[in-house]
């Protein structure tokens, strides 16, 4: 059973992740509405993987990412990028950040979590 | 006083003198020791006296000597004599007795006595004798039979010696016992002398010893008295003698004396008197040899000194008078002082002159009274010196005269006895010229060095044998070693002089160095501290003493590198000029300002017209035609007057030919005029057929450059180096840089590096022949710096050979296209991220739905549902609001304009919020406006609606919102509303609208925005306002943060992003205000202050009362 930490500012978003992971996954899943409580829980947990999302005020899904490297703790944690940003320019960014992998939404509930665990695979 | 002085000074300047006499003279002081004095009779006399009196006495000693020790002799003969006779008297008697035995000896005995024998003894006045037995029984003895005859009938009894009735025999008796203790041990005949009554009496004891015990002693006794008689006569007659001659001696010497001390006498009393100064002294000739010679000596020498005297006295008189004209006259100051207050007491006029007081202010006062003495410590110093050593020797002295001039002087000063009174004898030498001679030439010298310190050229000194004594400043600039450095160094030694030159340097040197010349300049290379190499000029000088030895060198250094590299430069420019001169096929002729030849310069033309080369100082309107001449002297003239070259052309026939030629006038110097001629015969001859050619080619050329400049797009022609050959006036507003700016670079320079690689690729396949054109999107750098996008169009220029010659580009500014297409693609990322954001929980939540995994879970499937159902519609007004945004901003909606009434348009929107309004528990206070307005109603309502919800979603329960219209003509809404809380109206934004153009005409003025929006989207009915509705809706919400407080009005730029989710919002309900405001050519804006709330304002124009 994985532990899953998502990071999104969007309540409905979260929720509907939360409830898919849960129950298709059968995982333990964390929810943190800002980047400064994601750190805070990532910090204070061990999990398997982070969904982030992207687009956030105040501290975007960028900013959480570094500091997630840069904390020694959280560093060896994959990160898997949750995103509504599908245009070419963000695509770019996104490959030379050094992430697990991203998640286009809208996403299928149902087979993300088998996304995940290929991504993370993939990634070992 | 003073003369009484002065001849005291004298007497001690000729001290020396009477030493002099002092030799000869004797001193008056006396001795320091007294001595007993011994008169010269004494002298002679006592030691006469003395010697004859020791030979008397000694004499008379001997004589008594002798006296005695003859009585002695003759006495102790004479008890010998007595002695024997008494023996032999008693041997005769002896024999003449027949019987033997003690009978015998008594016989003898008795005939003694019988006969008194004794008694017959006749040998001295006084002497006598007698015999004794060893017992000391008397045998015999004058007068003794008397004495023994009592006793004669019976044995005879013998009397003791001691007993003798004689006295002197019993004195004598008593004396032997007392000496000898008996008479028993005179065995020998013995002599002595015994004293009897304070009288010498000789004594002669003889043994008499005969047989039958016969022992018997004869003594024999004489008193001295009976001899001394004669020898005390004798005695007392020597002394007499004695006495005599001592007398005799002594009162010869006192003779001998006094005519031997009377001369000396004299002596002594002439030579006290000459002492005393009476020179008439002679002495008396004496009888005796030796003294008479005395006295001529003396007399001798007496003249001689009074002739010494009579010498010295003149001399002293001849050295006063000229001490005394010295001191008067002597120009130094001299004054004479007491020792101990220091009052003046003579000085000289000198003095008078040099202290400018008189002379009765001067004797008897100080020099401090004086106020002679500018340093009071320097008086001090003066005295305790002279009283420690007596004397001071140029001392340096600071005073001040009467008229309070400061000066200097040497002061020697001596303590001098004066009268018996110390005083001190001052001698001055005024040295203030010298001090202020010194001073100037202290200064003089600190002006040569500030010289030499100023000086722009290096100076340098050095002793004879090359060491550095001064290396001024500049000498460290050109060199670069300091001065420290340097000074004590050898030229020779520090590298200073280019090794090539040294030997030169050196030769050159030799000369100044042994004096054969003063001074030398000469030019070499020198190294400085930095390794340069630089050329100097070096002047060198010697300087020498008054003896015209050489004491150091002086050395100053220019550095004249640059002089002689524009020397050389020049050279070689002189050179060029001739060669250039040569190669130039004119004829170049100097004239005077009246058209005199003065030199031909260059003659090169093939054919002149002057064909006589030595013209010189001929007019001009000798050698040339007249009208030519005349032409030129007019040229030279104007040329002369104006200082302008002339240029003319002129027709003249040379050798059967018409030539044509130019001229050029051209000035030199101000008598003088270069005339240059040019056969441009052949020129003109083919201008007429070139002249009609480019008259076609300039039409032509002109064509293309109106073409080329009026282009709209840019045009430039560039080099195959990529340096802008020719650029249009287009290329050069696009690039921003003057046309001059762009041609002084390449098209590298401009281009963003970014596009550079593939812009140059392009050129390469260009010019290898790979394409014949291309076109390129590219980014130029504006001078400015921003990035300016174009669009290139570039082809190749080719020679007749096919050879590249340049490109020509054509170069279109597509940067509004691009910042288009920025704009669109970034409002694309944008609804794309928006749009998919609830699109994403739709999905997800009918996903899962579907899966049926929640139809045990129906409080999660509802909510799931709920998810789907909350973003269908928040997907719905975000596509309703894109699509009026997109409509109203493209103008594509034509906002129906109508009178609407202020209040209505407050009322309708307040109702249709008012559901939500009591829901939230909020109040709202409306203050409503009669007015009429122009506008779209509901757009305006829309406006309101969207603003007052707004104010709705950051309200807490129990906030009031107050909605507000009301007339306004531009003043700030401070000064209106009368709140005049600065502090809190800080964010205050007019004309926070975020389009360009707003940002451009950033003022608060409602005619700008209204010009504005007018230029925008143009209404084409509308009135000119003359004031506006202001409305206003205000709430009690957390407030705006002033960052946010412009952007807030742009699309999807929510304070915070999760506003359009929480609040329902799109983010794009504030564009679609600002766009139907702007639509209506009003302007909105908000103030807030963050946690106190926020106030949205906009207005709208009013129409004026005629138009309503």
């Amino acid at each position: 059973m994985k532990r899953v930490l998502v990071i999104d500012d969007d309540f409905d978003i979260r929720t509907v992740v939360k409830v898919a992971l849960e129950k298709f996954g059968g995982w333990q899943v964390a929810v943190a509405d800002c980047g400064a409580k994601g750190l805070e829980a990532a910090k204070a947990e061990q999990f398997d993987v982070i969904l982030l999302d992207v687009s956030m005020p105040d501290m975007d899904g960028f900013c959480v990412f570094e500091q997630l490297q840069a904390n020694s703790i959280t560093q060896s944690v994959p990160v898997i990028l949750l995103t509504a940003k599908v245009l070419p320019g963000d695509r770019r960014r996104f490959a030379e950040m050094k992430v697990a992998g991203v998640i286009t939404k809208p996403f299928n509930p149902v087979t993300i979590c088998n996304q995940v665990s290929e991504l993370l695979k993939g990634n070992t | 006083m003073f003369s009484s002085n002065l001849k005291n000074i004298v007497t001690k300047l000729n001290f020396q003198l009477f030493i002099v006499i002092g030799f000869f003279m004797p001193s008056r002081r006396p001795p320091s020791r007294s001595r007993l004095k011994i008169p010269l009779q004494w002298v002679l006399v006592v030691p006469f006296a003395l010697q004859t009196l020791g030979v008397v006495a000694v004499v008379g000693w001997l004589s008594y000597r002798n006296g005695q020790k003859a009585v002695e002799s003759m006495a102790y003969h004479l008890l010998q004599d007595v002695s024997e006779r008494i023996s032999y008297c008693l041997d005769t008697a002896l024999q003449t007795q027949p019987t033997t035995g003690v009978r015998n000896w008594q016989a003898v005995e008795q005939e003694l006595r019988d006969r008194r024998y004794l008694n017959q003894l006749d040998f001295s006045g006084s002497g006598t004798t007698f015999i004794v037995e060893r017992s000391g029984a008397l045998v015999a003895m004058p007068g003794l039979e008397k004495y023994l005859q009592l006793k004669v009938r019976s044995q005879p009894q013998r009397l003791a010696v001691v007993n003798a009735p004689d006295e002197r025999i019993r004195a004598i008796g008593q004396q032997l016992i007392k000496q000898f203790g008996s008479f028993r041990d005179f065995n020998t005949v013995t002599q002595l002398k015994v004293t009897i009554d304070r009288q010498q009496q000789f004594v002669q004891i003889t043994p008499y010893q005969r047989h039958y015990g016969m022992d018997w002693l004869i003594i024999t006794v004489v008193p001295e008295s009976d001899f001394i008689d004669v020898t005390q006569r004798n005695l007392w007659l020597t002394g007499l003698l004695s006495f005599l001659t001592l007398l005799g001696t002594t009162a010869t010497g006192f003779l001998t004396a006094f005519w031997i001390a009377k001369p000396i006498r004299q002596l002594s009393q002439a030579s006290q008197a000459l002492a005393e100064g009476r020179w008439q002294q002679s002495l008396e000739d004496s009888w005796i040899t030796e003294l008479s010679v005395l006295a001529g000596s003396f007399n001798r020498t007496a003249d001689q000194l009074q002739q010494s005297f009579e010498q010295i006295k003149t001399a002293l008189q001849e050295s006063e008078e000229k001490f005394t004209k010295v001191f008067r006259t002597s120009p130094d100051p001299i004054s004479i002082m007491t020792f101990e207050g220091g009052q003046y007491l003579e000085v000289n006029d000198s003095f008078l002159k040099f202290s400018e007081y008189s002379r009765e202010e001067i004797i008897g006062r100080t020099p401090t009274e004086l106020n002679l003495s500018v340093d009071l410590q320097q008086e001090a110093v003066l005295k305790e010196h002279l009283r420690q050593h007596g004397t001071l020797q140029n001392f340096e002295y600071y005073y001040r005269t009467k008229t309070g001039k400061l000066g200097t002087t040497l002061l020697s000063m001596e303590r001098v006895e004066l009268d018996g009174q110390p005083q001190i004898l001052t001698i001055a030498k005024d040295i203030s010229d010298r001090k202020h001679a010194e001073q100037a030439l202290q200064q003089a010298l600190q002006r040569i060095d500030s010289y030499f310190e100023h000086s722009p050229l290096a100076v340098m000194e050095w002793d004879q044998t090359g060491r550095v004594l001064r290396w001024s400043t500049q000498a460290e600039q050109i060199f670069g070693w300091s001065a420290r450095k340097m000074k004590g160094r050898y030229w020779q030694e520090c590298g200073l002089v280019y090794e090539e030159d040294r030997d030169r340097v050196l030769a050159e040197l030799t000369p100044l160095r042994s004096g054969l010349t003063t001074s030398c300049i000469m030019q070499n290379r020198n190294h400085t501290k930095d390794g340069r190499l630089i050329v100097c000029q070096w002047y060198c000088s010697a300087v020498l003493d008054e003896m015209g030895n050489l004491v150091s060198g002086l050395s100053f250094a220019q550095d004249i590198t640059d002089r002689t590299q524009i020397e050389a430069t020049l050279r070689e420019t002189e050179a060029r000029n001739r060669a250039i001169l040569h190669a130039i096929p004119d004829l170049i002729t100097l004239y005077t300002a009246e058209g005199t030849y003065i030199a031909p310069i260059q003659r090169n033309m093939t054919y002149d017209a002057i064909a006589d080369t030595n013209l010189v100082g001929k007019s001009i309107s000798e050698l040339l035609p007249p009208d030519i001449a005349d032409l030129q002297l007019r040229a030279t003239e104007h040329v002369l007057k104006t200082g302008e070259i002339q240029v003319f052309e002129q027709e003249i026939w040379v050798r059967g030919t018409l030539q044509y030629e130019e001229v050029r006038v051209v000035p030199f110097g101000e008598e003088a005029v270069l005339i240059i001629v040019r056969d441009i015969s052949d020129r003109k001859r083919s201008e007429i057929e070139r002249e009609l050619a480019e008259e076609a080619l300039r039409n032509s050329e002109e064509q293309i450059r109106q073409a080329f400049e009026d282009a709209a797009i840019g045009m430039a022609v560039v080099g195959l180096d990529g340096r802008f050959l020719r650029v249009s006036r287009s290329l050069c507003d696009i690039v921003g840089y003057r046309e001059e700016e762009l041609l002084a670079r390449t098209f590298q320079d401009i281009t963003h590096p970014d596009d550079l690689t593939t812009d140059l690729d392009y050129s390469e396949q260009m010019v290898s022949g790979e394409l014949c054109t291309y076109q390129l999107e590219k980014r130029y750098i504006h001078k400015q710096g921003y990035i300016v996008w174009v669009l290139v169009n570039v082809s190749l220029v080719k020679d007749r050979n096919n050879q590249p010659l340049y490109f020509v580009s054509q170069i279109q500014d597509i940067s509004d296209r691009h910042e288009l297409d920025r704009i669109k693609n970034e409002f694309i990322s944008i609804v794309s991220h928006e749009l998919r954001t609830p699109l994403t929980a739709i999905r997800g939540a009918l996903g899962i739905l579907e899966t049926g995994v929640l139809d045990n879970e129906p409080a999660t499937a509802k909510q799931m549902l709920h998810v789907a159902l909350n973003n269908s519609e928040r997907l719905v007004r975000l596509v309703n609001d894109i699509l009026d945004l997109e409509r109203l901003e493209s103008g594509k909606i034509q906002l129906a304009m109508e009178l609407c009434e202020v209040t209505d348009l407050l009322m309708q929107a307040v109702e249709s919020v008012q559901a939500i309004v009591t829901q939230a528990a909020i109040s709202i206070e409306v203050t409503p406006l009669q007015a009429k307005i122009l506008a779209a109603p509901d757009a305006i309502v829309q406006t309101l609606t969207n603003l007052i919800g707004n104010a709705i979603k950051f309200s807490n329960p129990g906030n009031t919102i107050w909605v507000t219209a009301e007339a306004w003509d531009g003043r700030k809404v401070e000064e209106k509303d009368g709140r005049g809380d600065g502090d809190d109206c800080q964010n205050s934004k007019f004309g926070a609208a975020d389009s360009p153009e707003a940002k451009i005409h950033n003022s608060p003025t409602p005619q700008s925005a209204i010009l504005n929006s007018q230029t925008l989207h143009p209404i084409p009915h509308t009135p000119s306002p003359t004031s506006y509705i202001l409305f206003s809706i205000k709430d009690q919400g957390r407030g705006i943060p002033p960052e946010k407080l412009e952007s807030i009005f742009g699309r999807f730029q929510q304070v915070d992003v999760s506003d359009s989710r929480d609040k329902g919002g799109t983010g794009l309900g504030l564009a679609i205000c600002k766009s139907i405001v702007h639509q209506h050519g009003g302007k909105i804006w908000v103030e807030s202050v963050l946690n106190r709330g926020s106030t949205f304002y906009f207005t709208l124009p009013q129409l004026s009362r005629a138009e309503a």
